[in-house]
């Protein structure tokens, strides 16, 4: 088990990447919090031995995709509008609040990988383990969810 | 425009809230208080953040009267067989009423694959005026699915829930509580011995998580007001069946289907028919998408793999072959 230094450097280290898968499942800030507490949580139980830093960012990762699965199952949900936090958010530009309203409006599968690809800089190999997918279907999910972000991003162009 | 950078960047300015590590300390003190391992809710301490009891349990206990839980579970005496059916209501919006056979329950079957693997429990929770129990369980590790069979009591009477045709239960939106299993799952009311005040509900499961544990959550409207953890113990392991590549892996209450074999396909829609053929020329359809006919309690697809709970006892020693969407796999029984 994690000492309380280990795990408090360890949670600083994560907490936003947890936070930003939860938000990418379930789209609203108080459920993804609570998914982010419930994770380190467990984190703070865990009696696993891991190997390296990647080993407890796998874990951490598939970990919090089954609380967010446990979430979604949940006979209440919160539903503050998307607007509301985007409002909070200090995007540096407005074309980046843009990005942020297309990403969230494409499906949660195309979603997950743009963002452990090209934020979390998982090869598609690498996706397909975590996510426990095949290669292809990664592959079929990046591309999908490039053609239609820059398609929503190209219609709020035109609307402008 | 985007490109690799904006999309990092945007993600950049998300950020989990300022107190989630502080909050996430302060639970952890709070156990270390009450109890050196795992907290033991008491009424008096539900307004701890997340209230959850834990029912620890360090081994296998036998349920005392396996077959009569068993024999609520899967008798089907009041439901009779169901065509399935499509109907369409004064919106033109269309509503499907799965139909399905019915197999009468073989006390038999049950002695010979499940009834030594009905775990014990007994624990409670409350909350108001309800109360939650968990009379007994069963664990199937090869499928890792299983059935919790549980209660809920209120004098003054449980009401707020609605049945489907099939005996599926679930709570009215405007019901003022809402309890369940919180694994992916589905409840039926044992209408037999339900009342007014107490009503009896199977919950068949399916284990998406590496823990062997079933959680029962209470709510209230937004409010977890409760929690009941039930570890789940393997009482040795029920027989099996499989195909020589383990593409499909059959339990006497289960089945679990390895979709990787049969493409990205079909890890995007699951199949559509599966059939249990026994040695003796005898089947079982377990469901046709086609013809609206579902035999089965639950179904899961998880990443890439199906898990699918039957409505009755399967002869695992007796089956010949899994079809699958007009595939055929010869399955013997295991011994590994």
């Amino acid at each position: 088990m994690l000492t309380e230094e280990q795990f408090c450097a360890l949670a600083k280290k994560h907490m936003d990447m947890i936070f930003r898968i939860a938000f990418n499942y379930l789209k609203d800030r108080s459920e993804a919090d609570d998914v982010t507490q419930n994770v380190l949580l467990k984190l703070l139980d865990a009696k696993k031995e891991f190997e390296s830093d990647e080993h407890i960012k796998y874990w951490l990762i598939r970990v919090t995709i089954n609380e967010c699965k446990k979430t979604l199952r949940s006979p209440w949900r919160s539903t503050e509008p998307i607007e509301d936090y985007a409002s909070t958010l200090a995007f540096s530009t407005p074309e980046h609040g843009e990005v942020f309203y297309a990403l969230m409006e494409l499906p949660q599968k195309y979603r997950m990988a743009l963002y452990l690809h090209y934020y979390e800089e998982y090869s598609s190999e690498e996706i397909s383990r975590i996510l426990k997918i095949p290669q292809s279907t990664v592959l079929t999910h990046l591309s999908r969810g490039r053609e239609l972000l820059r398609k929503k991003l190209a219609e709020a162009e035109a609307y402008v | 425009m985007f490109d690799e950078k904006m999309i990092k960047e945007t993600y950049s300015a998300l950020h989990a809230s300022e107190d989630t590590l502080s909050e996430v300390l302060k639970v952890k003190n709070q156990r270390k208080r009450l109890h050196p391992y795992r907290v033991v809710l008491i009424a008096a301490v539900i307004a701890l953040a997340l209230g959850v009891t834990a029912v620890a349990q360090s081994a296998f206990m036998k349920k005392d009267d396996p077959e009569n839980m068993l024999a609520a579970v899967y008798s089907e005496t009041e439901t009779p067989a169901q065509q399935g059916r499509v109907e369409f209501d004064q919106n033109g919006q269309m509503i499907v009423y799965p139909g399905w056979d019915r197999a009468a329950f073989d006390p038999e079957l049950a002695d010979k694959y499940v009834t030594p693997y009905v775990g014990a429990c007994g624990e409670s929770m409350g909350w108001q005026d309800y109360t939650i129990t968990v009379e007994g369980y069963l664990f199937d590790s090869v499928t890792r699915s299983g059935i919790l069979y549980y209660r809920i009591e209120n004098p003054n009477g449980v009401g707020g829930y609605y049945l489907q045709e099939n005996g599926e239960f679930s709570w009215a939106e405007e019901s003022e509580i809402a309890c369940g299993v919180v694994e992916a799952g589905r409840s039926y009311i044992d209408r037999e011995r339900s009342t007014a005040s107490v009503v009896h509900l199977s919950a068949f499961y399916v284990l998406t998580e590496e823990e062997n544990q079933v959680e029962i959550t209470l709510w209230d409207e937004k409010k977890q007001q409760g929690s009941l953890v039930v570890d789940l113990f393997d009482g040795g392991g029920m027989a099996w069946a499989a195909d020589k590549d383990g593409i499909v892996t059959v339990s006497p209450i289960g089945v679990v289907i390895d979709l990787d074999y049969f493409g990205e396909e079909y890890i995007a829609n699951a199949p559509q028919q599966l059939t249990l053929h026994y040695l003796d020329g005898s089947s079982y359809t377990v469901y046709d998408e086609d013809a609206l006919l579902y035999n089965r309690m639950y179904a899961l697809q998880s990443d890439s793999t199906l898990t699918v709970s039957f409505d009755r006892i399967v002869d695992v020693e007796a089956l010949s072959t899994v079809e699958i969407d007009g595939m055929v796999f010869g399955v013997a029984l295991r011994t590994d």
